[in-house]
């Protein structure tokens, strides 16, 4: 058996074919690569919606704007005594807001001032919400306890309630946004103090995409 | 001479099959899930949720299904009977669509690299729609009344229309125009119409009405929101005016049939269309212990799907497969003319070419598919009914060989203003379990007896309530567990690993314990999760603890000893584990 001797012209064909070969699949590979890999991380767009540090910003606001109110500045210990209780917050906005960050906002107000200075110096207890009752009533997993919370009985009830307006043109969305907060007498319905806050939330980019 | 340029075009002949081949070795993160779909379809929504859970774990992976992956696991899991288990998927798909340019600056790059492969996933207009519909029913059936209303009235956007005045336009006709137009007609040629979406509008009106007990705006929005719905769909009427006047304190919404799927078409699968869904539309009849009640038909999806103003365009994916094939054929002229009597190395560069221009333009077609990643788990169809239960009821669903009867279907509380039931019609023939009305176990969900539930399902009964006191005087009422305080009976379970508070499921939501699963959290009652739990018999607990282990042998042993002498009341008493 004879070997026909390599051809060196040949070779060097193939090798420079194999090299164009490669370098030509390398190029299609990178055209896949970008099809196949799933693509940045991160989410991109804008949205108007109400924004973590709303809420942080609502309740810091909120709670300052209480503090400072005459509901609170005028009261000493001997004051009439008061109950509050708090209810969620009510959303009439466009956007969910999901119940962590209802009660967020309401105790957040109500922990910027410390309890015991409440208690001591303003003669203003503070009471469970009701819909936190069942709550409790499924952690004890007793039902031997007494009724959770029959003497609550609250004088006062703190509420708020969440409102936007929508602006909407070619690309652009503006959502304003306005939170207002009250404390109300349940006996007698007179409301005892009541502020609000307000902020706007803009997004430029296609809603249909 | 010929037999060269045979050569040369049997060269380029072999680029094309290696660039076919890489080529077709695309990615498959656009491809439908089918297992999912056929769960469904049976009511298995426990195990499609699973499937779906392993999804949205891996989204570091698939990014760009972000909000696929959660919308389909919300509407799953909300199908399941778990609505507190769904909402967190909804609340993300809805903060997540309502997120403007999502795809900006990545139409260029879609536009030669593919869709599924470039375009954040965020569903054709009428799936966006459906998506915050059920954000809406999930949380109408969590009370939240508010947050119903929002999440309702986003699904109420604006349509493009590309029809004049009345014309109706499918999709495919719009694919037909749009080629005879030039480029800017699909960008100017539309107008902004208001949203035919009757279901959207019925859910806006609900959502109101409950709200409007205490705020007589949102009362009068409810009638405007019916108003509407009863424009596009008349049948809606009876059902609106149940609610409006009193008559009815219970809605209730049924999902039929399997949606849609998308499909490519046309040349080179450029273009999609949906079809292929079906099953009882519009055909179903709703009665409550077994007294005809109100329904009527609020959603067709196949027709939505179809409509072109509930679809994205196409021209991007048209105007790539012209460009793909010119690539092509360029490419493999280029090689196989690569002449013989140039040098070499002049050749072989020439071939390179080509195949670098045929490689470009196949790995353009390729892509240049249309994106047919959709939201497989929608229905065919969804009615709307109204009624009144008082305390519970059976509900039941009827059609075309169908009987679906559904034990325990929990009214209004006094609380509460309105209920939402939900229930999804399995594909026919409906298993046993969705037509047999039995309740075979015990849970939270459902305050009623069943024989065997006096002993936990983990020792062999049928019980599969909360570990409370209230739950081991009923054991120990049978003489089950007399010498376990309820800390023990706690213990057993945590033992097992079982979790039987939402809130205690770090990682989401479990399987139930009689799917094979952790937790004791059971769907809601009257739901088809819940009937396919507790409608059919499951295989027996496999303990692992050893003392639950031991007390199981030991129920299992004084049942055989019962079952062999019924006569003997002597039985054995358990040992405190």
């Amino acid at each position: 058996m004879t070997h026909a001797p390599p051809n060196p012209e040949g070779l060097r064909g193939t090798h420079r074919f194999i090299r164009s070969l490669s370098s030509a699949a390398a190029f299609g590979v990178l055209l896949l690569i970008p099809a196949c890999a799933s693509g940045p991380a991160h989410m991109q767009g804008e949205s108007s919606t109400i924004a973590f540090e709303d809420i942080t910003d609502t309740a810091k606001e909120m709670a300052e704007k209480l503090a400072a109110s005459d509901f609170l500045k005028d009261r000493t210990p001997n004051s009439p005594p008061v109950t509050i209780t708090l209810s969620k917050v009510v959303n009439y906005t466009s956007d969910v807001i999901r119940d962590s960050e209802r009660w967020y906002l309401m105790y957040r107000v109500l922990d910027s001032v410390p309890l015991r200075e409440l208690r001591t110096n303003k003669n203003i207890k503070l009471v469970i919400p009701r819909e936190r009752l069942e709550d409790l009533r499924i952690a004890a997993g007793d039902p031997d306890l007494p009724p959770l919370g029959e003497q609550r009985d609250p004088t006062h009830v703190m509420d708020a309630t969440f409102r936007s307006v929508t602006y909407q043109a070619g690309k652009a969305r503006t959502d304003a946004y306005y939170c207002q907060y009250r404390i109300t007498n349940v006996r007698s319905g007179e409301v005892a103090w009541s502020d609000g806050f307000e902020f706007k939330r803009s997004a430029l980019g296609r809603l249909i995409d | 001479m010929l037999s060269q340029a045979s050569s040369r075009w049997g060269e380029a002949g072999a680029i094309v099959c290696v660039a076919l081949a890489a080529a077709s070795a695309g990615c498959t993160n656009g491809d439908p899930d089918f297992d999912i779909r056929a769960d469904v379809a049976r009511g298995d929504y426990s195990r499609a949720e699973s499937k779906l859970r392993d999804y949205v774990g891996a989204n570091d992976k698939r990014p760009l299904e972000y909000l696929l992956d959660r919308s389909r696991l919300g509407i799953v899991t909300l199908a399941d009977g778990r609505p507190d288990a769904a909402e967190p998927w909804l609340a993300e798909s809805f903060a997540t669509l309502r997120r403007q340019g999502l795809n900006e600056n990545r139409q260029v790059g879609a536009a030669v690299l593919g869709e599924s492969g470039q375009l954040f996933w965020k569903g054709e207009p009428f799936e966006q729609a459906l998506t915050l519909h059920y954000t809406a029913l999930c949380y109408a059936m969590l009370n939240q009344w508010d947050n119903a209303r929002a999440a309702a009235n986003a699904s109420l956007f604006q349509l493009r229309s590309y029809a004049q005045g009345d014309q109706s336009l499918s999709k495919a006709e719009l694919a037909q125009r749009a080629a005879t137009q030039d480029e800017a007609w699909l960008d100017k040629g539309y107008a902004n119409v208001k949203t035919d979406f009757a279901l959207g509008y019925f859910v806006a009106g609900v959502a109101n009405f409950a709200l409007g007990r205490s705020d007589p705006d949102r009362a009068n929005e409810a009638r405007d929101f019916f108003r509407e719905a009863f424009t596009l769909r008349p049948d809606l009427r009876p059902i609106a005016e149940a609610i409006v006047d009193g008559r009815a304190n219970t809605v209730v919404f049924v999902d039929a049939g399997s949606g849609p799927s998308k499909q490519r078409y046309g040349d080179d699968g450029v273009l999609t269309r949906f079809a292929g869904g079906g099953g009882a539309v519009g055909s179903l009849a709703i009665s409550v212990n077994n007294a005809p009640s109100n329904a009527a038909l609020a959603c067709d999806v196949q027709t939505m799907a179809s409509d072109h103003r509930w679809n994205n365009l196409e021209d991007v994916r048209q105007f790539k497969s012209l460009l793909g094939t010119g690539l092509i054929a360029g490419g493999v002229i280029v090689a196989g003319t690569s002449d013989n009597r140039s040098s070499e190395g002049r050749r072989n560069a020439q071939l390179a070419t080509g195949l670098a221009m045929v490689l470009a333009g196949l790995a353009v077609k390729a892509t240049a598919q249309a994106d047919i990643r959709h939201c497989e788990v929608m229905p065919a169809s969804i009615l709307v009914g109204a009624t009144t239960i008082d305390g519970s009821a059976t509900l039941g669903i009827h059609g075309p060989g169908l009987d679906m009867v559904l034990p325990g279907v929990l009214g209004p509380s006094a609380a509460e203003p309105l209920r939402v039931v939900y229930v999804r019609v399995p594909a026919q023939p409906v298993p046993a379990w969705a037509s047999s009305g039995r309740v075979v176990y015990a849970t939270d969900s459902l305050a009623t007896r069943v024989p065997g539930d006096d002993l936990p399902y983990i020792l062999g009964g049928r019980c599969c309530r909360t570990p409370s006191a209230e739950t081991l005087r009923l054991y120990q009422a049978s003489g089950n567990l007399t010498n376990l305080s309820l800390m023990d009976l706690q213990n057993l379970y945590t033992d097992e690993g079982i979790t039987w508070r939402a809130g205690d499921e770090i990682d989401g939501p479990k399987r139930h314990i009689l799917n094979a699963g952790t937790s004791l959290v059971a769907p809601v009652a009257g739901s088809t999760g819940f009937a396919r739990l507790v409608g059919q018999e499951h295989p027996p607990y496999q303990p692992k603890s050893a003392r639950v282990k031991e007390l199981a042998a030991f129920y299992a042993a004084r049942a055989t000893t019962m079952s062999a002498n019924p006569t003997n009341t002597i039985t054995p008493t358990e040992k405190k584990p």
